[in-house]
């Protein structure tokens, strides 16, 4: 106790001085302990696992949501960025951790892997899951989603929108196969997160949409709007007739006036004509003949030799030249004639025509008041159908708004579609070639902290123990304790 | 006191130039102690109790035969120089260890007791002091047990001197003989131990302190050795530090 009592001290609890005195007294201990210290560092140090590390830093883009106004298809621009926190939460979910180990489970080189975590000291290759577990799907799933939970970490960048994703794996070939499998890992959960949302609004919407359809339904709205179809077709295609039949019935009037005009002219122009006129043209016809046989009979005639001519020859062809030149005197001029033979033909034409022009003009005019007919009938038609559009009109008007709400929600939905169908992750990884940097959990300079801390702590225990148990006399503080009314005499002398 | 003087007027001039010769030897001895200013305040103490009356001065140690002998040789070259004092020195290692160089130069005396049929044999160094051996002492109390003849007869021998100094045997020694010890023990007036510095343990020094408290002498001092630190031999130190 005496001893105990002189460690203590009044102001600073223990006595440092007699520390220090004890300190240089046990220098042994002092050795011990500086072996003892370097042990410790040695093992703390040298037993930790070599740690791998790669730093993936990320960027956060802006998010891309649909327009509020419910119309437009364009997505638009909305500044706000996923957030540390959200995005630490979003990571560290039982989901994320699966897809994480179902994609790990498709690397190729899976059994190579090390998923040993990093506090404990011990290998985990992915081919001793495998065998650990034999077929059992889910077990393998389970282990292996618990051996990733801790294999990455996120720490905020140096702006708002950065980030920082650290793998750390105990073996180099690990860490690399594990950035690339997490960074796809993160792609897909954040398109699932983004999609998420984009997916239960379209479900709301189609709800939304069966609701409207179901309402509109009930109130024959889609047979309203059927018939204001159809009635505006019918409208159409009857105005598009009732064109067509004012057209074609002015057509045949105009036809029917022309055959009328021709036929009375037609009657007119053949009762004018003069038998005589006839007669005539038939003797110049013959009289042509005639001279055309005359020509030919001279021409036969005067083709044989002079010599061999007889009289009676030479007066056939006299008989027969002065014929010709008779003839030819009668003769009208060759124009004349021909006109003569043109007019006389179309005379007879016409004549010939004359009942094809009665027949025309009839069924012309029985087609044009069949026309007529018709148009009455279509304009009439026309006429009761714009009636019932009106009607139908009044009744699809009162149904307007759910109409245009029903509108609102099928391009809503087709926005939505279109968004789901694009989405893309928000999160650009911008360097994942980056180095696996090695380390140790514990730093140099913790772990000589560390162990100096534990070294000083035992090292004074040990020299108070030492001090407590020590029983040698140093000087007079332990002649006094052990030879109390005691006179230090002094020191023996001592010889060169 | 008186009658040491009265002995020394008594040497005869022959023996002044073998004096004059043994005086450089203890002066040799004198200086060449390191540590003057300890023997000086060991010596002045004793003077003080050799002026109050005490002459019997026990060194006892917890071991350390040396300490007590280079201790013994200190006061009487102290004593020399200062005062002219007659000065008996009795040990049990006198022709061993820092004695043995005196007790050479000296000649053998011997003290006649009773009818001459005991004798106690004594060194002296010229005049300077007288050595007597425990062991003669002891052959003495061999032929007197259970008698107080042995006490009369010692103390008449002590009675010859200023001071004696006492170089007491180691604690073995002494059980081997106890009723000696117990019988020279009594005239032990002031028993000083010596204790060495890192050595010597608590429990020694409490032993020391029991086993004379026990033959009624009880311990006056300390005297503190630290030759025993100084005699080991120099190590290279770790650092410049351990």
């Amino acid at each position: 106790m005496d001893k105990l009592s002189t460690l203590l001290n009044e102001n600073t609890i223990v006595d440092f001085k007699l520390l220090w005195k004890l300190s240089l007294r046990y220098r042994s201990h002092l050795i011990v302990a500086l072996l003892f210290c370097y042990g410790l560092f040695s093992y703390t140090y040298y037993s930790q696992p070599v740690i791998y590390a790669v730093n993936v830093p990320i960027k956060a883009v802006a998010n891309h949501t649909v327009a509020k106004d419910l119309t437009a298809l364009v997505p638009t621009d909305n500044t706000s960025s996923v957030n540390l926190d959200e995005l630490k939460i979003s990571l560290d979910t039982y989901s994320f951790f699966k897809s994480y180990a179902e994609l790990a489970l498709q690397d190729p080189k899976f059994d190579k892997l090390n998923f040993g975590s990093i506090n404990s000291r011990k290998s985990l290759f992915g081919y001793e899951l495998k065998k650990s577990c034999g077929l059992d799907k889910d077990c393998l799933m389970e282990r292996l989603t618990n051996s990733l939970k801790g294999s990455f970490y996120i720490e905020q960048g140096l702006t708002d929108n950065r980030f920082k994703l650290t793998v750390n794996a105990i073996e180099k070939l690990t860490v690399l196969r594990l950035t690339a499998i997490i960074i796809k890992a993160i792609d897909l959960n954040r398109v699932h997160v983004r999609q998420y949302l984009v997916i239960k609004e379209l479900q709301s919407v189609n709800n939304l949409i069966v609701e409207s359809r179901s309402l509109m339904q009930k109130m024959d709205g889609y047979k309203a709007l059927e018939e204001q179809e159809k009635l505006n077709n019918n409208i159409f295609e009857l105005k598009e007739k009732l064109k067509y039949l004012q057209y074609s019935a002015s057509t045949e009037l105009a036809n029917t006036t022309a055959l009328e005009s021709r036929l009375t002219e037609n009657k007119r122009f053949t009762k004018s004509r003069s038998i005589s006129s006839l007669g005539e043209l038939e003797k110049i016809k013959k009289s042509q003949a005639r001279l055309l046989e005359i020509k030919q009979n001279i021409a036969t005639l005067t083709s044989i030799d002079e010599e061999k001519l007889t009289t009676s020859d030479r007066l056939i062809i006299t008989q027969l030249s002065d014929e010709q030149a008779r003839l030819s005197k009668i003769l009208p001029p060759e124009p004349h004639r021909k006109s003569m033979e043109l007019a006389e033909n179309f005379i007879e034409g016409q004549r010939g025509k004359s009942g094809d022009f009665e027949f025309d003009y009839q069924v012309s005019k029985n087609k044009l008041e069949k026309l007529q007919q018709d148009y009455e009938t279509a304009k009439a038609e026309m006429n009761q159908m714009l009636q019932q559009k009106l009607t139908n009109e009044n009744k699809v008007m009162g149904m307007k708004a759910d109409l245009e709400f029903l509108k609102n929600l099928e391009a809503k939905q087709m926005s939505l579609k279109l968004l789901n169908a694009t989405m893309t992750t928000d999160l650009i990884f911008e360097d994942n070639s980056s180095v696996a940097k090695e380390f140790r959990q514990a730093t140099f300079l913790r772990v000589i902290l560390f162990s100096l801390s534990i070294t000083l702590l035992l090292y004074m225990i040990s020299i108070v123990i030492r001090y407590m148990s020590d029983d040698r006399i140093y000087g007079e503080e332990e002649i006094r304790s052990h030879l109390k009314n005691l006179d230090f005499v002094g020191e023996v002398p001592t010889f060169e | 006191m008186n009658s040491a003087r009265k002995l020394k007027l008594e040497v005869s001039e022959t023996e002044d130039n073998l004096k004059m010769d043994s005086s450089d030897k203890l002066a040799g001895y004198f200086y060449k102690i390191v540590n003057h200013e300890e023997l000086f305040k060991i010596g002045k103490g004793l003077l003080l109790e050799v002026e109050k009356g005490v002459k019997n001065f026990a060194f006892t140690s917890t071991g350390y035969k040396n300490s007590q002998q280079r201790t013994i040789l200190g006061l009487c070259c102290f004593f020399d120089q200062n005062a002219s004092y007659k000065i008996c020195i009795v040990s049990d290692h006198l022709s061993q260890g820092v004695f043995k160089d005196l007790i050479d130069s000296s000649s053998l005396n011997s003290y006649s007791i009773g009818s001459g049929e005991d004798i106690v044999k004594y060194k002296s160094f010229h005049h300077h002091f007288d050595f007597i051996d425990y062991s003669e002492l002891s052959k003495f109390y061999g032929n007197h047990l259970y008698t107080k003849t042995f006490d009369a007869e010692v103390a008449s021998i002590l009675s010859r001197y200023d001071i004696i100094l006492w170089d007491i045997p180691e604690m073995e020694k002494m059980k081997q003989n106890p009723h000696f010890h117990y019988r020279v023990s009594h005239f032990y007036e002031s028993l000083t131990v010596i204790v060495s510095q890192s050595t010597s343990s608590g429990k020694q020094v409490e032993f020391i302190k029991n086993f004379f408290s026990n033959y009624n002498i009880n311990l006056n001092g300390v005297l503190f050795d630290t030759s025993s630190l100084k005699e080991r031999p120099k190590r290279r130190k770790i650092l410049g530090i351990f």
